[in-house]
């Protein structure tokens, strides 16, 4: 769509973002008659064209698939210096996608819910602070949440957190090797337990069931994964309009206080501004503190939403560790999703007032994250001398008894964790770069070192050789909360409703709105209270 | 010993063919094929994949030189290029040739990343050690 300068839309809500956060909202409000705009920074995607790159990839990062365009440009897991400008002491290596849809492109499709202490770490075990909703209050939104993105999971499976309606899909077929590591924790005090995930185990939302192409980080090739492009397309079959490569580059207040307009830029030099009755902003936990505290101007020096000074800051990640042995019988991986199975009990664990709590991914991809297998397997054994049917026995055998596991923890919101505009370092738009203090500290590392014992118990319950703990902290792919949720106006930026305590009609979703981050993936959350929100939203409308 | 035929056949698949020209006339994609054969132990090799890694290969200055009569690092190069599907380039980088011919998931037993690896479920059914 060609657009001059200054075109101005006037719509009921516009919304910033088009993943799974803002795709939902649109379409449920679209579903009610209201007038939605959603503008996407980044460009629509077709997925043969994802499969083709990701295809054409050396090195098959979780970006490979995707755009990473001049005029929205993103970060990479294997240069994280490329986007963000890093203060340290400790590298922030998550990243996100800019395109339609958003980052679920690339999403695992773990959909675990939060245990029901996630919500009150303060007054339950003393430390951070409590989230000011309870789990009772957000069950039946996660119940929504489940039937939208379509979670397939095990009723019986352990979990810790309570359920009042059954998953909307049979579970997804454990792997062989989960059940082998289940069996062998048998008289451990451990137990591995089904994940639940939005991965089509029947037909769904015309959706094909999952194929096991064991790619679903960086792309699922048949869309068997849920991603946020379902609800984009709900959306816009609903009336709603979505107006791609559109950089949102400051929202403005009016005299009233209320946000009073959005102004955007586009790739080709034009820009546009957008009027509405409601703003949501749900561009992520990098983009959208950026977005508000790039919106000061002589009357609020700090940025839009930002009374409390809390904007940009608690960034925090699931810092996680990483271990790998081989097993003493084949587990044969590299089949079926890339995890199925994990140990979730310490998410719920009675240590917090010392240390996080944590899950343990079991892996399904053998050595592939730590190690870099089967290539590098490949590289020792040739090296060694191997080849032929000498060469692949032994790789078989190698690979079919490869492990790793990865501890998964919370991390406590720090105000001195960042992100801030560098109005030093612009885009091709002429946008700041985000600039990141990031710090892991003591209470996530000892959880990351309680972690790493379990694995060492999990090795030595399956008879595992050559075992490895791997030093580094790797980063999960969460951004989490940097524009918090909370009941006090000076301590937080939005309310239960998540809406800016500083102005009536705007919004802000996401792993942004977390007062602290669980261990568990965030997704699930994301889409429950962005849900949740909706009928305020609505009833802001009418206001 | 490798001969010197089909020089149209690596004219027609393997580029940038102007830079190795010269030396490359002696080495053809069936040459290829065959020392790969060798090599793997397979004879049922991709021709697209061989060309691919022919190409990859010869885009390093002296490795056409190198193909002819192939020392023990060339072999080796050979072999990991078609177990991988990735070659080094003249800087060491790696880069891709194939990603659907990579030898080593057949070598596992298993289906190759990103395409549908059969019946839903599979994956919870132990696997057999692959026959070659």
């Amino acid at each position: 769509m060609q657009r001059r300068v200054e075109v101005v839309d006037v719509v009921d809500v516009a919304i910033v973002g088009s993943g799974v956060a803002g795709s939902l909202v649109a379409a449920r409000l679209a579903s009610k008659g209201v007038k939605v705009l959603i503008l996407e920074a980044g460009p629509r995607v077709r997925r043969p064209d994802a499969l083709a790159l990701y295809r054409a990839a050396a090195v098959k990062i979780p970006e490979c698939p995707y755009p990473n365009a001049p005029y929205a440009p993103r970060s990479r897991s294997d240069q994280p210096d490329s986007y963000y400008l890093q203060n340290g002491p400790d590298k922030f290596e998550s990243t996100y996608l800019r395109q339609v849809g958003g980052t679920t492109w690339h999403w695992l499709g773990t959909t675990l819910r939060f245990v029901p202490d996630d919500f009150r770490l303060r007054s339950k075990f003393g430390v951070a602070l409590d989230w000011p909703i309870t789990y009772d209050d957000l069950e039946p939104w996660y119940c929504e949440a489940e039937r939208e993105l379509g979670v397939a999971g095990d009723p019986n499976a352990a979990l810790d957190a309570p359920r009042s309606q059954p998953y909307p899909l049979p579970p997804i077929p454990l792997t062989d090797l989960d059940q082998r590591v289940s069996a062998a924790l048998a008289g451990t005090a451990y137990t591995a337990q089904p994940t639940p995930q939005a991965r089509n185990s029947q037909p769904y939302q015309n959706r094909a069931v999952c194929c096991g192409s064991s790619t679903c980080i960086p792309i699922c090739p048949v869309q068997a994964k849920y991603d946020a492009t379902v609800h984009v397309a709900q959306a816009e079959r609903l009336g709603a309009e979505l107006l791609d490569r559109a950089v949102v580059s400051s929202v403005e207040i009016g005299a009233d206080g209320r946000v009073s307009g959005l102004r955007y830029k586009r790739p080709d030099g034009t820009g546009g501004r957008t009027v509405a009755k409601v703003y949501v902003i749900a561009a992520h936990g990098i983009e959208t503190p950026k977005l508000l505290l790039q919106s000061r101007t002589a009357e609020r020096p700090n940025g839009v939403a930002n009374s409390s000074d809390q904007v940009g800051r608690n960034l925090m990640d699931h810092p996680s560790r990483l271990s790998w042995a081989l097993a003493g019988e084949p587990l044969w991986p590299y089949r079926g999703p890339m995890s199925t199975s994990g140990i979730e009990s310490p998410r719920a664990g009675g240590w917090r007032a010392d240390h996080a709590s944590f899950r343990i991914q079991i892996d399904n991809r053998g050595w592939e994250w730590p190690a870099g297998t089967p290539d590098q397997t490949v590289r020792t054994l040739v090296e060694r001398g191997l080849r032929g049917a000498e060469l692949d026995r032994a790789l078989a055998n190698h690979s079919s008894r490869e492990l790793s596991l990865a501890v998964m923890t919370e991390q406590l919101p720090s105000a001195e964790n960042r992100i801030v505009p560098d109005y030093d370092h612009r885009d091709a738009l002429g946008q700041p770069r985000p600039r990141i203090t990031f710090r892991i500290d003591d209470y996530t590392r000892r959880a990351l070192d309680h972690g790493q014992r379990i694995h060492e118990e999990v090795f030595t319950a399956l008879n595992a050789t050559d075992r490895h703990h791997g030093d580094a902290i790797m980063s999960s792919g969460h951004v989490i909360g940097t524009y918090r949720m909370g009941a006090d106006p000076k301590t937080s930026v939005v309310n239960v409703d998540q809406r800016s305590h500083d102005h009536p009609n705007l919004y802000l979703l996401g792993s942004g709105v977390f007062p602290t981050s669980a261990a568990s993936n965030p997704t699930l959350t994301i889409a429950a209270l962005a849900l949740r929100a909706v009928p305020a939203i609505q009833q802001s409308i009418a206001l | 010993m490798l001969g010197r035929r089909a020089f149209l056949t690596v004219l027609a698949c393997v580029s940038p063919l102007g830079r190795i020209a010269g030396v490359a006339q002696s080495f053809s994609l069936d040459d290829f094929v065959r020392l790969s054969s060798r090599l793997t132990g397979r004879t049922d090799l991709d021709r697209a994949a061989a060309a691919a890694i022919l190409k990859g290969i010869l885009a390093t200055p002296g490795n056409a030189t190198r193909l002819i009569q192939p020392d023990a690092a060339m072999e080796r190069e050979i072999i990991i290029a078609w177990y991988t599907g990735l070659y080094a380039d003249a800087r060491g980088e790696r880069q891709l040739a194939t990603h659907t011919g990579a030898l080593q998931w057949r070598a596992i037993g298993v289906h190759v990343p990103g395409t549908c690896a059969g019946r839903f479920g599979a994956w919870s059914q132990p696997l057999r050690q692959p026959d070659r």
